[in-house]
């Protein structure tokens, strides 16, 4: 029964090696630095793909869209704002302190806002991991 | 004669509150229609909110907002030639479940990274607890490759090892204009340590009703 585990865990090895492989040919025209870096962690990389597989850890959908791991999802929202639209939300953001609305609900966990210094035209995309 | 010092501070306050409120309302004349209904629904709330005195967001050091035992980053860089194609492959590999070298560092909340415009640009925003420089500080000295394998798909990324690297985090970082966080007087650790003693009681509450 003990061989037939170990025959069993095989292909999961061999996977992510295969998988480590593919990453170091992506990787063949990254920076020198990113280089020496992915194969110092070769050996840990290969131990993190296995564990993975065996605890399956996946990161789910949160809906429509965005992640979600366990019992927390993620929302991350790139907006162009409208003329004087940074203005009026700095001074409610600046008035209210952490204090913001959402409190209330009780499912927020943390909540970012803040300005980009450049404003892009392009409508943003969206990247699920 | 506390009283009266109560009296004028409570008072000292409701003006600035008055103040504050009547600069929102400026602000908004030209805001849409939207906006200045809603601010309308809200101001009763809006007020008694913002005479309470918030617990101050701090700095987290050189850069970034701090609430309580929480702290923010937010970087958004340019991404080198190749760097997004890298970038996404590694973090594919693990599902983006980085929980092995999160869990080295031991003092980080969350992370999330996130493409856009077209691949040009990355946001990476993360919560962490304490200082600035301590936090950075951790990951070189404990999962320095990992950063790196990550970093080096940013253009113009000096190494973790260099003495330009936090520069260049500085550089690219934005300071969050709000920051919330639902439990700030948590760490990391603190959390982990409440967690285990929840599950201990709870398995004592289950062997004691059996």
């Amino acid at each position: 029964m003990a061989m037939q585990a170990a025959t069993a865990s095989t292909p999961t090895q061999v996977s992510a090696a295969e998988q480590i492989q593919k990453l170091r040919e992506a990787y063949a025209d990254a920076p020198e630095v990113g280089r020496v870096a992915l194969d110092k962690v070769r050996g840990e990389l290969e131990a993190a793909i296995r564990l993975r597989q065996q605890q399956q850890q996946e990161v789910s959908t949160a809906g429509r869209i965005g992640l979600r791991r366990g019992k927390v999802s993620e929302l991350t929202g790139i907006v162009k704002l409208s003329p004087g639209g940074a203005k009026r939300l700095r001074l409610l953001l600046n008035t209210l302190g952490n204090k913001l609305p959402g409190r209330r609900q009780g499912r927020h966990a943390s909540r970012h806002a803040l300005c980009l210094p450049r404003q892009r035209h392009e409508a943003p995309v969206r990247h699920r991991i | 004669m506390a009283m009266q010092t109560q009296t004028s501070a409570a008072s000292k306050q409701d003006l600035s509150v008055e103040q504050k409120i009547q600069q929102f309302r400026e602000l908004f004349a030209d805001a849409p229609e939207l906006g200045k209904k809603a601010l309308e629904n809200a101001l009763h709330e809006l007020k008694s909110q913002a005479s309470d005195l918030p617990p101050p967001v701090e700095s987290a050091g050189r850069v970034g907002a701090r609430l309580g035992k929480v702290s923010e980053l937010t970087i958004i860089v340019p991404l080198a030639p190749g760097g997004a194609k890298r970038l996404r492959g590694f973090l594919r590999l693990l599902r983006g479940n980085l929980s092995q070298g999160a869990n080295k560092v031991g003092t980080l909340h969350n992370m999330r990274f996130v493409f856009f415009d077209n691949d040009t640009r990355l946001l990476f925003a993360t919560a962490f607890d304490g200082d600035w420089d301590t936090y950075i500080d951790d990951f070189v000295a404990k999962i320095p490759d990992y950063l790196d394998i990550i970093d080096s798909a940013w253009e113009g990324w000096p190494g973790i090892r260099s003495p330009g690297a936090k520069d260049y985090l500085i550089k690219h970082q934005i300071t969050a204009e709000g920051w919330y966080v639902a439990h700030p007087d948590l760490t990391v650790a603190e959390t982990t340590r409440l967690k285990r003693i929840g599950k201990a009681v709870d398995e004592f509450l289950d062997k004691v009703s059996a």
